[in-house]
């Protein structure tokens, strides 16, 4: 803690900054010297420790639709030489909290000074920006703005200050969803059988593993007809003898790619098995019971199927979702590309 | 995440596994039940023929799966 | 049944002329164990190479260790120790058994394995591991003959460790001190209506497995269906761990965790039913029918009001505790599933690899694979270097006295998928 007064600039939407609504959403960026509105609010829960030097203004719709409009934000910003950066609470307001998420990262890497803004926990913004912002949980109305206000000028207080949050603190911020391992008071036998039974009582529990949210993707349309072009792809860890690739066990981060021309079958004189998740020795004795190829190559012959002449192929174990995703688009890119309608894809 | 992506790009997948709940939870939607894990299409228990005809079995359950017209996840036994 | 433990703590630890217990020190006679281990039949198929004894807060790291195996022996007339592994058929879980306390054997392996772990005495490690204070009796062998199966030198080493942990508690028994805590593990049954607590315990995955591994009284569970044990015979030594060492061990079966807390609350908060155990199969039928009629034993047999859940192995077993606590939740048996997580991508989106909505309770044992750093240590029991335990092909042996760097998992009882140890995964 000092003395020391900081010189701060707060970002507002049209309506926070008392200048209207809707029909003001389409102002453009502005500034006021001074505070405004939540502005005195900040100030005074600083206890002097915060000067609001400037606040910056645009209306939702101008910031969403008009490209220009964050660089201009930010150079105005810069222009005030803040010392730190306040934005909103946007509460659980659509467009003025993607402004404000988006400022305060922006204004972080650019200016490299301590931000802040808060959010209700059903913001869109919450889980995108959570992981590189602290976001204070807030409510879902401007109701909450006594309560709110004082808990962000406390976490960018001890910010500014190179302070340790204290434990409330640490609870009014959205976790930043990334993962540690910590050591406990107890056991992990013992916390489960508490857990165990503070939800057969009906009292509050908390999981140490939440289940994580994916985004869905709805099936493909169909294809039928003859040939009809697949691919075939499998995360089972096949790979060239010896491994000119050098494909890891597992956790890959790319696809690897086996040459089918010319093979008449997959086998152990030519292809290996490497992946450390399951006992690979009957796949490798022979490759078919990972991947068809054999099948697929007689229904070639028979005029029913057109296969790829390369073969997809990586381990799959441990490999990290956002791994996962990025293999399965470039995948999907190089199908594309060479006109294959469908997969068959075999997982261990 | 593999068929997800793969579908998200239009290309129908057919996913052999025996980890359908996971496949699904994923975003899996053409789900063929595979043998084992550890012979997806395959059996060391059973001769060279019978291995090919259950491998044939398990592709044409794919084939289908492909041309199948479905809205949401489906398993195809 | 009913089973009294007779706990005799170890305080300090050495060779000497004799083998001797008194008030905590434990003294042991290296050629009178050779000796027995020579005319117990323990060497028939293995060579000694190393036997060594290592105290806590000493600079010393142990490396290659395959198993962690408890001083833990039977004392009845006729008992056998290990039912069905490293002695004859009968009952684990009746009568009067020692054990000594805050010890425990390491297995140290000579064949390369990927499963082998590490366990320093001093520094940051220290916080990790329940066997951080422990104070060990090291033992290393090699196969006779060159040709010996891995799956059979890995269980002889087992039984080896077992004999040797057993012959050590006797010491103790055998000394005339009195021991300072005599447990008694009975299901009596409770005086108030209490909620009926059932433990879901998967003994093996299957997914990596050898023929004729000894799991349970020395039986591999190849095609096993799930069965109701007495949570006194798992005590006893009917269950000892798997080579596919993720995470387990047989200290910790011996010892496990979630028994012992349940038997701390029947009674009290809750009424210990029993312990269900099962494997994880490789085929979609198998499993499927596993935990079908897992779920049946817990719901319609032992009829529990709510059952904790734990795992072994990787993936696939995580994808069966999920289904197993789908199905349970379904017919309104409250449950607890207790997992480890993986690094993923470094956040919370991307730490299991099957999940289910219906696992809204989940205790967690840490992240298994995230890096760790270990500094020097003076001694090194198990070998020069450490070879890669990672699935990268580039990495390389380190110098096992130099700094090093490991998964959490490869650090011995770090990451305990019974409960055993207090790391846990947490978000920020």
């Amino acid at each position: 803690m000092s003395g020391k007064t900081y010189r701060v600039v707060q970002y507002l939407n049209q309506f926070f900054a008392g200048e209207g609504g809707e029909e003001q959403a389409g102002a453009r960026p502005h500034s006021i010297d001074g505070p405004v509105g939540p502005g005195r609010l900040l100030e005074e829960s600083s206890g002097g420790a915060l000067r609001v030097a400037a606040t910056v203004i645009c209306g939702d719709n101008r910031f969403v639709e008009d490209p220009q409009a964050e660089e201009e934000l930010l150079s105005m910003i810069a222009g005030f030489r803040p010392e730190a950066f306040v934005a909103g609470p946007a509460f659980l307001a659509g467009r003025y909290g993607e402004a404000c998420a988006e400022l305060c990262k922006a204004v972080r890497e650019k200016l490299a000074i301590p931000v802040i803004t808060g959010l209700a926990p059903a913001h869109p913004a919450v889980d995108r920006y959570r992981s590189a912002l602290r976001i204070v949980r807030t409510g879902a109305n401007a109701a909450d703005m006594r309560k709110s206000m004082p808990l962000m000028t406390a976490v960018l207080l001890k910010d500014l200050w190179e302070e340790e949050l204290s434990q409330d603190e640490q609870d009014a911020l959205f976790k930043r969803g990334l993962i540690e391992n910590a050591v406990l008071s107890e056991n992990a036998a013992r916390r489960g059988v508490a857990m165990l039974l503070a939800k057969q009582r009906g009292e509050t529990w908390q999981s140490e593993i939440p289940i994580p949210v994916f985004d869905y993707s709805p099936p493909a349309p169909p294809v039928t007809g003859q040939p009809l072009k697949v691919a075939l792809v499998t995360d089972g860890g096949l790979m060239l003898r010896g491994n000119p690739e050098k494909m890891p066990s597992g956790r890959c981060v790319r696809y690897y790619t086996i040459d089918l021309h010319d093979r008449a079958s997959l086998d152990p004189s030519w292809l290996e098995v490497n992946h450390f998740g399951y006992d690979t020795r009957y796949v490798a004795a022979d490759p078919h019971r990972l991947t068809p190829y054999d099948v697929v190559r007689d229904l070639e012959k028979a005029g029913e199927l057109t296969l790829h002449p390369r073969l997809f192929t990586l381990a799959g174990v441990a490999t990290a979702v956002e791994s996962a995703a990025a293999i399965g688009r470039g995948i999907a890119g190089e199908l594309k590309e060479a006109g294959i309608q469908a997969v068959i894809l075999t997982s261990t | 995440m593999i068929a997800k992506e793969l579908d998200r790009a239009g290309i129908p997948t057919a996913h052999i596994c025996t980890m359908l709940n996971v496949s699904k939870g994923m975003g899996g939607n053409r789900l063929i039940p595979s043998r084992s894990v550890l012979h997806p299409t395959g059996d060391p228990e059973l001769s060279p023929d019978e291995e090919y005809s259950l491998r044939l079995e398990i592709v044409r359950n794919a084939i289908r799966a492909l041309g199948a017209d479905i809205q949401a996840p489906q398993v195809f036994e | 049944m009913r089973l009294q433990i007779r706990e005799y703590p170890v305080t300090s630890l050495e060779w000497a002329d004799m083998n001797g217990y008194a008030e905590g020190s434990l003294t042991l006679h290296k050629e009178a164990l050779i000796r027995f281990l020579e005319e117990d039949g323990g060497l028939a198929e293995l060579m000694l190479t190393d036997l060594e004894l290592i105290c806590p807060q000493t600079s010393a790291r142990v490396i290659n260790i395959a198993e962690v195996l408890p001083a833990h022996a039977r004392l009845g007339e006729g008992a056998s120790d290990y039912p069905g592994l490293a002695g004859p058929l009968q009952t684990a879980g009746e009568g009067i058994s020692v054990q000594l306390s805050d010890f425990s054997v390491l297995a140290i392996a000579s064949l390369p394995s990927r499963y082998v772990k590490v366990l320093d005495k001093e520094g940051p490690g220290n916080a990790l591991s329940p066997y951080s204070g422990h104070f060990h009796l090291a033992f290393r062998a090699v196969p006779r003959k060159q040709d010996m199966r891995r799956s059979d030198y890995f269980a002889q080493l087992k039984k080896m460790g077992l004999i040797l942990g057993a012959y050590v508690a006797r010491v103790a028994a055998g000394s005339g001190a009195a021991p300072h805590r005599a447990a008694d593990y009975d299901l009596t049954p409770c005086a108030d209506k209490l909620p009926r607590a059932v433990y879901v315990c998967m003994l093996a995955s299957l997914q990596n497995w050898d023929k004729g591994e000894p799991i349970l009284y020395g039986n591999d569970l190849a095609n096993m269906l799930p069965c109701v044990l007495h949570p006194n015979e798992m005590l006893d030594g009917a269950i000892t761990a798997q080579n596919f060492n993720l995470g387990i061990d047989t200290y910790s079966f011996v010892n496990n965790p979630v028994v012992k807390e349940l038997y701390a609350r029947h009674g009290k908060d809750l009424d210990f039913a029993g312990v269900v155990v099962y494997a994880s199969h490789a085929t979609r039928e198998q499993r499927e029918r596993s935990v079908q009629m897992t779920c049946t034993l817990v719901k319609h047999v032992l009829h529990a009001d709510m059952a904790i859940l734990t795992k072994v192995g990787g993936g696939i077993p995580e994808s069966d505790v999920m289904m197993a606590v789908e199905n349970l939740e379904k017919q309104g048996v409250t449950t607890t599933a207790i997992l480890w997580s993986q690094w993923g991508d470094g956040t919370i989106k991307d730490i299991l690899s099957a999940f289910s909505p219906a696992a809204d309770a989940m205790v967690s044992v840490g992240i298994n694979d995230t890096a760790i750093c270990l500094p020097p240590q003076k001694r090194v029991v198990g070998g020069l270097t450490l070879d890669p335990l990672s699935d990268d092909p580039e990495a390389l042996p380190q110098p096992a006295d130099q700094e090093i760097v490991l998964r959490t998992r490869e650090y011995c009882g770090a990451i305990n998928q019974l409960g055993a140890s207090k790391v846990a995964m947490i978000e920020r």
